[in-house]
C-alpha cells in the first residue's frame, strides 16, 4: 500500500507579516526492527558473550551457546571452523585502548540496519535438526548475511563531503514518501559510525521571506536492544535546516542544528562479510519455528555405553530426553577437559566422565553455572566416555552444551621409510628449558580410514635443551620396515627436528626434511620435474583424526596459466597422500606444468622428494606456505663442475618486479661497476614463475665472483622460492627454500653429519656479527666452542667446523650449537662421497 | 520453449528475443567500513520492438547475469534519437516483491537513476554529431516535484570531451562483441551532490555507452549481441 502524501499548508497571520508555514510526513507501511548492534569488541555471535554497556540492562546473552556454533551445529557442519575463525579474527577485535586500530564502537550496525529494511522481523524462536534458535540467534544471522551489502550512498562520497541538507530532505522524501522505500541514515559526522534505518519522517516548517526553516524528525530503528528484542520502541532524530526557496522550489540550503546526519544510503545486494556464513542457510534456520515438542538430538541413538556416539567436533549441543552417552577417542599426550553446560535445560543432570571399564576419571570444577571435568593428560590412547544422566526427561526446548578442550602441541612428519633399503634418521630438539615428555604416533592409511601403530619408544621425556638423533630403529627398537608411514609427535614443550632419507643401495644419497610445526591450507611447490630422467613425489598428510581434507592440486604454467584439470583429493581423517607426480597427472600437463598450488578444506602438512629416476641424484624439501617481499640465497658455488638453478614464484593475484642482486665475498653488488646493469629484473604477473640458471642470468661479474644473491619485490609483494644446486660428476644436489627475515635466527642445532659445513649468512643485517659454534656430546656436554670470526653485513660464509677446531672436531660430537649476536641465517650444508643435502638448522630457544 | 524464466518468477515470461541485448559489468566500490568490493552483470534485452510517429522504441528488459541480485527493471529506449523513457524497477526484499515507477513522464536523454542498483544512468549522445561535440557543454535543469506542491530544482552540467581510456573487456560473452571504440566522454555534475561527478563514455555506433562511472560504482559494456542473447530452447 502506498503512503498517503499528508502535506499542509496553514496560513498563519503574525503581526504585520504573513508567516507561511507547513508540514510533511511520511511512513513505510512496516517499521524497521530493533536489534542489537554486536560489537566487535563481544565478538558475541561467535563467543556468545554480550557485555558491553551502552546501556543494555544485562550482562551476559547467551554465553557458551554462540549464534555462529547454532549455525554450524544445525546445518550439520563441523563447529569452530572457518566461520568462526573468522569473525573472531575479522569481527572481533578485544579490547585494546592502546591499539590505534581498536575502537570500542566498531560493530554490526550496517548489517543489523541493512537487515531490518531488507528482511523480514523474526519474531519467534526455532528449532532446526533439534539446534534451538532464538530470536537474537536468528537476528544475529540476519545481521552478519547483511554486513557487506552492497550500498548506494548519497552522496557517493561522503567522506570528502558530508551530505547538504537539500540532498537529505530530497532523498528523505524521494525514498520514503514517492516509492515508499526504506533509507538507512549514518548519523555520525566525526569518526564514529552509527547507522540507523529509517522508515517515517515528519517535517514542518515555517517560511521567512525566502527561507523555508525546516525542523525534520526522523523516525529509526533502535541497534541497543537486547539481541532478543521485538520492541516498536522507536529512535527519533531531529534535524534543523533552512531551504532557500524561490516559490515552492528547493534551490538550496544550510544546516542550523548541531546535529546533522553524516551521509543517506540504499542497500541494494544482500552480501555477507563473512564468506562462510550463507544466506540460503541462514534463511533455513531463520525461517524455523518450534515443533510442538522439542525433539531429540542428531546422535541418538546414544543411549547406553554400548551405543556411544563419537565426539570428535570441540563443541556439540544436544537434547536431554533419554540418558546420552558419548564416546572421546583420546591420544597419549592430549591433555583433555570436558566442560558440561545444563544450565539451559529444566531438568537436573549427572554428568560422569568414565574410562573405557566405566570408572569416573578426572575432577569436575564447578564453573559459575556449569561444570569442568579435567581428565587431565592422557599416558596411553583410548576412549573415554561421557554419560549424562537427566533426573527426568527436559521439556523445554533448549539445549546443553559440551565443548572438548584437547591440548597438546603437534609436530608433523608426513613421511617415514625403513622398507627396501632406505633409513630415516630422526633429529630432535626440546627447544624450552623445562623437560619435554615426547609422545610418537604412527598412522597409516588403510582403506576407509587410518590405521594407528605403537611402537614403544626408547625416549620419553626430552631433558630441558635436550637433543638425540639416531635411526628410527635407535627411537623404536621394535619399529617394522615399512615405508607408508606419517608420524605426529606431541608434546607439551616446543620441539624442533629434521628427517633425513636415503637409501644405501643408491649410494646413501641423502635428503633432509625438518619437524613441521604447523600445517597450512595453502601451500606451494614450485621444482617440477618428471622426465625420462626425473621423478617427483609428493606426500600430504591430514593430522586430523576426526574429518576429512579436501584438497586440490592444480598446475600452473610459468606464464600463470592453469594447465590442466586440478588433482581433487579427499584425505580421509588421519590418512595421507603419497604419490608420484607422473602417476598424478597427465603427461601432457606435466610437460607444461612449473609449480603446483595446493588449496585445502583444513590444515595439511607436506613435502616433496625429487631426483633422477637412477636415484644417483635425490633432495626432499618442505611445501612452501607462504611467501616474502625480501629473500636471500645461501651459498652459490663458482667452483668447476658446480651449478646453480633459482626458482621464483609469485603466488598473488597482483604483478610484481623481482629484483635479483648478486654479491661477491666481500658484500658489494658483482655488477657495482658496471654501468648499466645492477641488478636482473624480471616481472612476474599473476601467478608466474621465473626460473633460471644463475650463470645464465649473472656472465661474467665485473666484481665477482659470485657468492650470494639477494631477491627484492617492488611494489612490496610476496613471493617464494626455491634454490637448487649441484654437482652431476660427484652426484651431489642439494635443494632449500629461499629465506627471509621470517628464518632469522639468533641459534641453533646442527646434527653433526661428517661433511658439514655451515652457511652463515649476515645478508639481512645492518651490523657485522660472529657465530659462535659449540660442538656438544651427546648428553649436551660442551666439548669445545669456536668463533666464525666476523661476518660483515651483506656477506656470506661457508665454515668447514673440522677446520675451525684445528684440523678435527672434538671426539663424541653430537651436534654443534651455534649463536650469532644478530639475527643470521645459517644453512647446514652436508656434502660426503657422492651425495648431499641441506639441512635446516632446528631451532632452540 | 522458447524463452526465459527471469530471476525469482515475479514477472511473466518475456517473449523471445526482439532485438539487440547486451550485458554490462559493474563493480561497486566499497562505501562503508567492512563493507565488500562486488561485482554484478546485468542483462539488457530488447523483448520489443514498437514504432509510433517518433520512430521506432525498443523496450528493454534488466535482469541480474546469474541472479545474484533479485532486482528487474524495465524501460523504453530510442535507439536512433537516445531517448529513454518509462523506467520501472522490481526489487525483492521483505520476501516479497515491490514495484516502482521511476520515470513516467515523457521520454527524455538525461536520466539518473534516483537509487537502486541497477545501472541505469543515461545521458544521450544522439545530439553529438561530430568532432565538435567533443568540447560542447550544456546545462540541464528542471524542477523535480517531490510533495504535492514542493519540487526541488535539479541541475545538471554536462560537459562532452574526448573519450577517456576504457578498459575494454577482457572476454566476450558468448556471441557477443568485444566491445571497446570509445568515441566521447561526458561529464556530468548534479546540483545535488556536486561531489558525485558522473563519467559517462559512448561508442559512436552503440545505442549503449561503453562504460559510466561514478565514485560509488564503475560499469563497463562487456558484451553486445546484435541479434539478441543466446537462449536455450
Amino acid at each position: 500500500m502506498r503512503n498517503k502524501p499528508t502535506l499542509t499548508l496553514v496560513m498563519v497571520m503574525i503581526g504585520a507579516g504573513v508567516l507561511l508555514a507547513g508540514s510533511d510526513s511520511a511512513q513505510l507501511p512496516y517499521q524497521a526492527w530493533n536489534g542489537h548492534w554486536w560489537p566487535y569488541v563481544d565478538a558475541a555471535m561467535a563467543t556468545g558473550r554480550a557485555n558491553k554497556p551502552y546501556g543494555v540492562p544485562y550482562t551476559d546473552w547467551e554465553g557458551f551457546f554462540a549464534p555462529f556454533d547454532k549455525y554450524n551445529l544445525a546445518l550439520g557442519e563441523p563447529p569452530r571452523e572457518d566461520l568462526w575463525t573468522w569473525e573472531l579474527q575479522y569481527h572481533g577485535t578485544p579490547e585494546d585502548p592502546e591499539d590505534p586500530d581498536w575502537a570500542d564502537w566498531y560493530g554490526h550496525c550496517n548489517g543489523w540496519a541493512a537487515a531490518s529494511v531488507l528482511e523480514a522481523e523474526p519474531t519467534v524462536p526455532g528449532e532446526y535438526n533439534a539446534i534451538y534458535l532464538r530470536v537474537g540467534d536468528k537476528k544475529a544471522f540476519l545481521t552478519e548475511a547483511h554486513m557487506g551489502d552492497a550500498a548506494r550512498v548519497f552522496p557517493e562520497n561522503p567522506l570528502v563531503e558530508p551530505i547538504t541538507p537539500v540532498l537529505f530532505h530530497t532523498t528523505l522524501v524521494e525514498f520514503i514518501k514517492n516509492p515508499a522505500k526504506p533509507i538507512i541514515i549514518e548519523t555520525s559526522p566525526g569518526p564514529q559510525v552509527w547507522n540507523f534505518p529509517c522508515y517515517r519522517y515528519e517535517m514542518t516548517w515555517t517560511d521567512v521571506g525566502s527561507t523555508r526553516q525546516v525542523t525534520t524528525v526522523v523516525y529509526l530503528g533502535r541497534d541497543m536492544e537486547s539481541p532478543d528484542s521485538t520492541s516498536t520502541a522507536v529512535r527519533r532524530n531531529t534535524y534543523e535546516y533552512d531551504l532557500e526557496m524561490d516559490g515552492e522550489t528547493i534551490i538550496g540550503g544550510t544546516w542550523t542544528s548541531t546535529s546533522r546526519p553524516h551521509f543517506m544510503w540504499e542497500p541494494v545486494g544482500h552480501h555477507s562479510a563473512n564468506p562462510y556464513l550463507d544466506y540460503d542457510k541462514a534463511r533455513l534456520l531463520t525461517d524455523s519455528v518450534l515443533p510442538a515438542a522439542p525433539t531429540d538430538d542428531a546422535h541418538e541413538p546414544n543411549d547406553t555405553r554400548a551405543t556411544a556416539a563419537a565426539l570428535g567436533q570441540p563443541v556439540f549441543f544436544g537434547r536431554l530426553l533419554d540418558y546420552d552417552y558419548f564416546r572421546l577417542a583420546v591420544e597419549a599426550g592430549e591433555t583433555v577437559d570436558v566442560a558440561v553446560h545444563p544450565e539451559k535445560l529444566d531438568k537436573a543432570v549427572t554428568a560422569t566422565l568414565t574410562d573405557s571399564q566405566g570408572t569416573p576419571v578426572g575432577t569436575v570444577e564447578t564453573v559459575d553455572n556449569y561444570r569442568v571435568i579435567h581428565a587431565g593428560k592422557q599416558y596411553e590412547d583410548g576412549d573415554l566416555y561421557l554419560e549424562l544422566i537427566p533426573a527426568a526427561p527436559q521439556t523445554n526446548f533448549r539445549n546443553y552444551g559440551l565443548e572438548i578442550s584437547r591440548e597438546s602441541l603437534s609436530f608433523f612428519m608426513p613421511h617415514l621409510a625403513n622398507a627396501d633399503g632406505w633409513t630415516t634418521r630422526m633429529a630432535l630438539v626440546n627447544q624450552e628449558a623445562d623437560p619435554a615428555e615426547v609422545f610418537f604416533h604412527f598412522y597409516r592409511s588403510t582403506e576407509g580410514g587410518y590405521e594407528k601403530q605403537h611402537f614403544p619408544p626408547t625416549l620419553a621425556t626430552l631433558e630441558g635443551g635436550g637433543y638425540r638423533m639416531g635411526l628410527l630403529e635407535d627411537f623404536f627398537p621394535d619399529i617394522t620396515p615399512d615405508n607408508g608411514r606419517w608420524l605426529r609427535i606431541r608434546s607439551d614443550r616446543q620441539l624442533s627436528g629434521a628427517f633425513l632419507f636415503s637409501n644405501t643401495a643408491f649410494g646413501g644419497n641423502l635428503a633432509a626434511v625438518p619437524l613441521a610445526a604447523a600445517g597450512a591450507r595453502k601451500m606451494y611447490f614450485n621444482h617440477l620435474a618428471v622426465d625420462s630422467t626425473w621423478w617427483t613425489g609428493i606426500s600430504i598428510a591430514n593430522p586430523d583424526i576426526n574429518n576429512a581434507a579436501q584438497v586440490s592440486l592444480q598446475p600452473y604454467r610459468s606464464d600463470g596459466e592453469a594447465v590442466g584439470k586440478p588433482l581433487e583429493l579427499d584425505i580421509l581423517p588421519g590418512c595421507r597422500y603419497i604419490n608420484m607426480l607422473g602417476t598424478a597427472f597427465p603427461p601432457e600437463t606435466l610437460a607444461e606444468a612449473g609449480w603446483i598450488e595446493i588449496d585445502a578444506s583444513r590444515d595439511v602438512v607436506g613435502f616433496e622428494l625429487f631426483g633422477t629416476n637412477d636415484l644417483s641424484l635425490f633432495e626432499g624439501v618442505p611445501l612452501q606456505v607462504e611467501g616474502q617481499t625480501a629473500l636471500s640465497t645461501a651459498y652459490i658455488p663458482a667452483e668447476s663442475g658446480w651449478w646453480t638453478g633459482i626458482s621464483i614464484v609469485n603466488p598473488d593475484s597482483v604483478y610484481t618486479e623481482v629484483r635479483i642482486t648478486a654479491y661477491n665475498a666481500s658484500g658489494i653488488n658483482a655488477y657495482a661497476s658496471d654501468p648499466d646493469f645492477q641488478y636482473y629484473a624480471v616481472t612476474l604477473t599473476r601467478r608466474q614463475k621465473f626460473v633460471a640458471l644463475v650463470d645464465q642470468i649473472f656472465s661474467n661479474p665485473p666484481n665477482g665472483p659470485i657468492v650470494w644473491l639477494k631477491i627484492e619485490t617492488v611494489p612490496l609483494r610476496p613471493v617464494m622460492g626455491f634454490v637448487l644446486y649441484g654437482n652431476f660428476e660427484q652426484g651431489v644436489l642439494c635443494g632449500y627454500p629461499l629465506a627471509g627475515d621470517r628464518e632469522l635466527r639468533r641459534q641453533g642445532i646442527v646434527p653433526w653429519l661428517d661433511g658439514t659445513r655451515l652457511i652463515a649468512s649476515n645478508a639481512f643485517g645492518s651490523n657485522t656479527t660472529a657465530v659462535t659454534i659449540a660442538a656438544c656430546d651427546a648428553g649436551g656436554a660442551t666439548l669445545g666452542t669456536v668463533s666464525s670470526g666476523a661476518i660483515s653485513i651483506r656477506t656470506i660464509k661457508r665454515l668447514d667446523p673440522a677446520e675451525l677446531f684445528g684440523g678435527t672436531v672434538p671426539a663424541g660430537t653430537a651436534y654443534m650449537r651455534w649463536t650469532s649476536g644478530k639475527g643470521i641465517h645459517l644453512w647446514q650444508e652436508v656434502i660426503q662421497a657422492g651425495q648431499g643435502t641441506i639441512v635446516i638448522p632446528l631451532d632452540y630457544q | 520453449m522458447l524463452g526465459m524464466i527471469l530471476a525469482g518468477g515475479a514477472v511473466p515470461c518475456a517473449a523471445a528475443t526482439a532485438g539487440p541485448a547486451w550485458e554490462v559489468e559493474t563493480v561497486y566500490h566499497p562505501r562503508l567500513p567492512g563493507a565488500a568490493t562486488i561485482t554484478a552483470r546485468w542483462w539488457f534485452e530488447v523483448v520489443a520492438r514498437e514504432a509510433d510517429v517518433d520512430g521506432e522504441w525498443w523496450r528493454v528488459r534488466v535482469r541480474s547475469h546469474d541472479g545474484q541480485f533479485r532486482v528487474e527493471a524495465d524501460f523504453r529506449l530510442q535507439p536512433d534519437t537516445g531517448r529513454l523513457g518509462s523506467v520501472s524497477v522490481r526489487e525483492y526484499f521483505r520476501d516479497a516483491w515491490h514495484a516502482f515507477p521511476v520515470l513516467a513522464e515523457e521520454p527524455t536523454d538525461v536520466f539518473l537513476m534516483p537509487f537502486g542498483i541497477i545501472p541505469l544512468d543515461y545521458v544521450g549522445r544522439a545530439g553529438a554529431a561530430g568532432k565538435a561535440a567533443w568540447d560542447s557543454r550544456r546545462t540541464v535543469s528542471w524542477d523535480a516535484p517531490l510533495a504535492s506542491r514542493q519540487a526541488v530544482r535539479r541541475q545538471l552540467e554536462i560537459a562532452a570531451g574526448a573519450p577517456e581510456a576504457v578498459t575494454p573487456a577482457a572476454r566476450d560473452a558468448g556471441e557477443g562483441h568485444a566491445v571497446s571504440t570509445p568515441w566521447l566522454t561526458y561529464r556530468i555534475t548534479d546540483s545535488l551532490a556536486p561531489g558525485d561527478e558522473r563519467s559517462m563514455t559512448w561508442d559512436r555506433d552503440l545505442p549503449w555507452w561503453l562504460e559510466c562511472r561514478s565514485p560509488g560504482r564503475t560499469s563497463r559494456l562487456v558484451a553486445w549481441h546484435p541479434r539478441g542473447m543466446p537462449h536455450a530452447e
